[in-house]
């Protein structure tokens, strides 16, 4: 259990890791312009945040993945 | 459009179902159906957004774009590394530790003083953010307040006020609810499920307000994302604040960094992640909902922003009320009363938690040392935990009436707006003591010291004094030319650095010089042994847990622990808990507890619930005689794992060691069992040998005894034979003894200076007899040059050699033409003696064997043995005793050496030392 928490916890080290760079200069700087009618970067700021709960809630929490999920693994023992 | 009254109600209603739902949960905890699941611990994290974010969001948005968003990712990125939270969980948990303050001094050896340091830090930093939030309370009564149609424009807003004191009024009902339920319990470390169930319920409904105000202003307002964004494309102005042009990637970072530091570190935060939970697998919910929250309170954020923009285009206004205003100026009274309620339930929630969480730290870290160490009689044994909890709902009201009067005394001074990030800059400054003690072991107290201690002070001078100035309270002449005109030493660019803004110039060189002094101090200065070990127990706290070695030795009386705890739990539950800690340790009475390491760390750790550690680990040291443990003696502790494992490798080679020594004497055991074999074939042999001459004695004596008319001439050949088996028995025997003599070494060696030719020629000639009899013939050769052979040697027992090889010769050489030869040769240091036999030689296998004791050539079984077995075994340890060898050269079949004479033979040849002294040619 304890190694399958340590496994969770590294994957969601290296999405916090990748998630610094993606938030941050220069990649940040590519999104000019206008998507759909609406300004590149909020689309791709929120976008990015959406995809990176989701990874999160995915790698952490499948628990709350809905209820045909395998309801193990949750314990952080 | 509202009426006063309905808007007071609606307060009170909404300030009212906080104490219903903070009663509901800490009914249903006591009732023992905890109502805080993962998601009511994630929504309560959410607390992190105040009144700050609900309003002050938009108005970041409306100069800054989207750099307002970097206070929400920084906490999204930082939750990802949700190893680091579960660390500070389970060491807290695992030493009942109840504050940040409580968290930096356990680990740096129980320091008071530094509690202390962190208490005043987060005081000084914090309060001046429960002020605004109180201010943010009062501003949006003032704009809410109908009566003035004017009052929508901020301007007007001075001319009026709702109730001459309704912050006031306010905060009076928080310090109620916060004393209700967030002083439940003496001991901290309990949890105050009512009070987080309260504050996820406002969480819940600040989120719902805030997103209804946006969906009212996004659909309601204008015609959706897209025909808002297109209007403020088209405005150049407002346009450059959606493109990454406007955003600033140093500021950007540094922001993104300092609320990551932040959502650790504020004491709000920390109480609520930390201390109030209640299960550690709620954690891999708050990992994606918290982050879920944050992202959905801020979708709404920019188009708001954008609406204000637009609508307000080059007048002025409030960007700060915006959320407020825009329903209120569209005439949306119930829009209006909704983002009042939930600007409401951002403030209430911060102000309720955060002044838990400094009344914990102000209490147990302030008065209490304050109170142990003065005139407090701590031999008195009345029950001090009415007099704690009367101390700890003491603070929470005097911290709240701290904020009241800073927001009454700073007003709409700047100090005041700017203070979201200038607190933050301030819990920031724990965050190298605090983390640095989480994962280097090797990190101290003055290390902390200092860092925490230059931090504060870059903070005092490059952030919160420029606040003062900026207020008009002081001079801002320092600012930016200096003190003294020194420009070096500019509060906003220190050593000239102007290319940052304010707050992350201050969060580069405070976060810079903090970790700096926390590192260099702590490589440079020595850790106390104790601290040592905490130190240890936190950095490895996943793998050793609650199984910590208990580092502590000395006397105590388990009457005065127990005494001590009653006295500050109260008798009550001291006693529950004792009676609880007593069955866990299999005992049945709590008289029966001794006072060992373990029962000392348990009250210790009780009281560290209740007035912290630092104090704790005073009272408790006040009533036990700590012996002080040496570095090593607590290293050596540390270490007991690694020492075992250094044992078990010990035993190891032990084994290895003991089965090599098996198998030597298992060989030697077989050895053994081989020389008791041969014994017992000896045995049998000398038996036999014996019996011989004992059969032809007896036979000739009953002959005599029965024929008493036996011939004289018959009578005496008898006795002769008798006499002479007689004889041969006798040598037998003396064989025996003498070999049995040789072999336990108790021989007398009468040692002699010697010269071997005449030794030699003596002993041959004494049995003389011998050849004459078997008609063989026996030559001596000795060395030419007539020089005496000088040996140091027994007489007697060098005789016994030569006679017994000398005999040995005569019983194999055949019947007719038998020869033998001795021959006395010397060479460098070594006399040597050949004697030489024409008999049938010896085969190569046995050539080793007859030396061996009771082992003789040919077949022992079949032919008859010619000797006991033993002259060459006592031939050869008599040689050997002296210093030279004995062997024998054999040719059995082929090879004359010398002469056809020897065609076939055995030549057995011992050496001895020569004399030194002696006057022999070399």
């Amino acid at each position: 259990m304890q190694k399958a928490l340590q496994k969770t916890l590294l994957k969601l080290g290296v999405a916090g890791c990748l998630a610094l760079i993606v938030f941050n200069y220069p990649l940040l700087s590519l999104y000019r312009g206008y998507v759909g009618g609406l300004p590149t970067l909020y689309v791709v700021l929120f976008g990015l945040w959406l995809g990176l709960i989701l990874i999160a809630r995915r790698v952490a929490d499948p628990s709350a993945m809905g209820s045909f999920k395998r309801k193990s693994n949750q314990d952080f023992e | 459009m509202i009426a006063t009254w309905f808007v007071a109600l609606v307060t009170f209603v909404y300030l009212g179902s906080l104490f219903a739902v903070a009663r509901f949960g800490d009914r249903r905890a006591d009732a023992g159906r905890s109502v805080i699941t993962a998601t009511v611990y994630a929504l309560a994290i959410a607390v992190y957004c105040t009144s700050w974010t609900f309003y002050g969001s938009v108005g970041r948005a409306t100069t800054g774009g989207f750099s307002f968003l970097t206070i929400y990712l920084g906490p999204t990125i930082m939750f990802l590394f949700a190893a680091v939270i579960l660390k500070m969980i389970r060491v807290s948990k695992t030493l009942r530790l109840t504050s940040i303050a409580d968290f930096i001094s356990a680990r740096y050896g129980k320091s008071q003083l530094l509690a202390g340091l962190v208490t005043v830090i987060a005081v000084i930093g914090i309060i001046p953010y429960i002020a605004l939030q109180l201010k943010a309370i009062a501003y949006s009564l003032k704009i809410i307040f109908p009566d003035d149609p004017e009052a929508l424009i901020p301007d007007a807003l001075e001319a009026l006020s709702f109730m001459p004191d309704s912050t006031a009024i306010i905060a009076i009902i928080l310090a109620i609810f916060t004393i209700l339920f967030g002083t439940r319990h003496l001991d901290v470390t309990e949890r105050h499920e009512g009070m987080v169930l309260a504050v996820a319920f406002e969480s819940l409904f600040k989120l719902v307000a805030f997103m209804a105000v946006g969906a009212y202003v996004v659909w309601g307002l204008n015609d959706g994302f897209g025909d808002l964004f297109q209007r403020a494309a088209a405005m150049p102005n407002i346009a450059k604040l959606l493109q990454p042009e406007s955003i600033n990637f140093g500021n950007w970072f540094a922001l993104t960094l300092l609320s990551g530091i932040a959502i650790l570190m504020l004491p709000r935060q920390f109480q609520i992640t930390v201390v109030e939970n209640v299960d550690e697998t709620h954690l891999r919910r708050a990992v994606w909902l918290f982050p879920l929250y944050l992202l959905l309170i801020n979708l709404f954020v920019l188009p708001i922003a954008l609406a204000g923009l637009i609508q307000f285009n080059g007048g002025s206004f409030e960007a700060d009320t915006l959320v407020l205003t825009m329903p209120l100026a569209e005439g949306n009274a119930v829009m209006a009363l909704i983002a009042f309620l939930g600007g409401l339930s951002a403030a209430t929630g911060m102000v309720i938690v955060e002044t838990i969480a400094l009344a914990t730290m102000v209490s147990n870290d302030l008065v209490m040392p304050i109170l142990l160490r003065g005139r407090f009689d701590v031999s008195n044994r009345t029950d001090l935990s009415g007099l704690i909890m009367l101390i700890r709902r003491s603070t929470i009201v005097f911290l709240l009436l701290l904020g009241y009067l800073y927001y009454r005394s700073a007003g709409e001074a700047y100090a005041l707006v700017s203070i979201g990030l200038i607190s933050f800059l301030a819990v920031a400054q724990f965050a190298p003591a605090m983390l640095g003690g989480l994962y280097w072991k090797d990190g101290n107290r003055l290390g902390a010291f200092a860092g925490l201690g230059i931090g504060f002070a870059v903070w005092l001078y490059t952030a919160l004094l420029p606040s003062f100035a900026k207020s008009g309270w002081m001079d801002s002449g320092f600012i930016h030319d200096g003190p003294w005109g020194i420009s070096l030493l500019a509060a906003h660019k220190l050593m000239g650095m102007d290319s940052l803004d304010p707050i992350a110039h201050t969060l580069f060189w405070s976060l810079l010089l903090n970790l700096g002094a926390y590192v260099v101090v702590s490589i440079m200065t020595r850790q106390e042994a104790g601290e040592a070990a905490i130190a240890s127990q936190f950095v490895n706290i996943q793998q050793v847990g609650d199984l910590a070695p208990r580092i502590w030795r000395g006397t105590a009386s388990a009457d005065a622990l127990i005494e001590l705890l009653k006295r500050f739990l109260g008798p009550r539950p001291a006693q529950s808990r004792l009676q609880r800690y007593a069955k866990s340790r299999g005992i049945t009475k709590i008289t029966n507890l001794q006072a060992d390491a373990d029962f000392v760390l348990f009250a210790e750790t009780q009281l560290a619930g209740t007035i912290g550690s630092a104090s704790a680990h005073v009272m408790v040291s006040s009533v036990v005689q700590e012996e002080e443990l040496g570095l090593d003696e607590v290293l050596n502790i540390l270490d007991e794992a690694s020492q075992v494992r250094a044992h078990s490798k010990a035993l190891e080679r032990k084994s290895n060691e003991l089965e090599a020594a098996t198998r030597e004497l298992r060989q030697a055991n077989e050895k053994l069992m081989e020389v008791d074999r041969l014994k017992d074939d000896f045995m049998s042999t000398v038996t036999h040998e014996l019996r011989t001459p004992l059969t032809s004695i007896r036979a000739f004596s009953e002959m005599l005894h029965d024929d008493p008319d036996m011939s004289a001439d018959d009578r005496t050949k008898f006795l002769g034979i008798i006499v002479g088996e007689a004889e041969r028995l006798t040598r037998l025997i003396n064989q025996i003894l003498d070999f049995a003599k040789l072999e336990s070494g108790r021989v007398e060696w009468e040692v002699e200076r010697l010269d071997l030719r005449p030794l030699l020629s003596a002993t041959a000639e004494s049995i003389g007899q011998l050849f004459r009899d078997k008609g063989t013939v026996f030559v001596l050769e000795l060395p030419e040059d007539q020089q005496p052979v000088w040996v140091e040697i027994d007489r007697d027992r060098l005789k016994q050699v030569v006679i017994n090889l000398l005999s040995n010769a005569v019983k194999f050489v055949p019947p007719v033409a038998g020869l033998i030869r001795m021959t006395l040769t010397h060479d460098a240091g070594y006399a040597q003696v050949a004697v030489k036999d024409n008999g049938p030689g010896i085969p190569e296998a046995y050539q080793s064997i007859i030396f061996e004791r009771f082992r003789q050539g040919g077949n022992t079984m079949t032919d008859k043995p010619q000797g006991t077995g033993l002259g060459l075994p006592i031939s050869r340890e008599i040689v050997e005793h002296f210093g030279g060898k004995l062997w024998v050269e054999s040719v059995p079949q082929d090879g004359a050496e010398n002469s056809g004479e020897f065609a076939a033979g055995s030549t057995f040849i011992f050496t001895l030392p020569l004399a030194r002294d002696g006057d022999v040619a070399l």
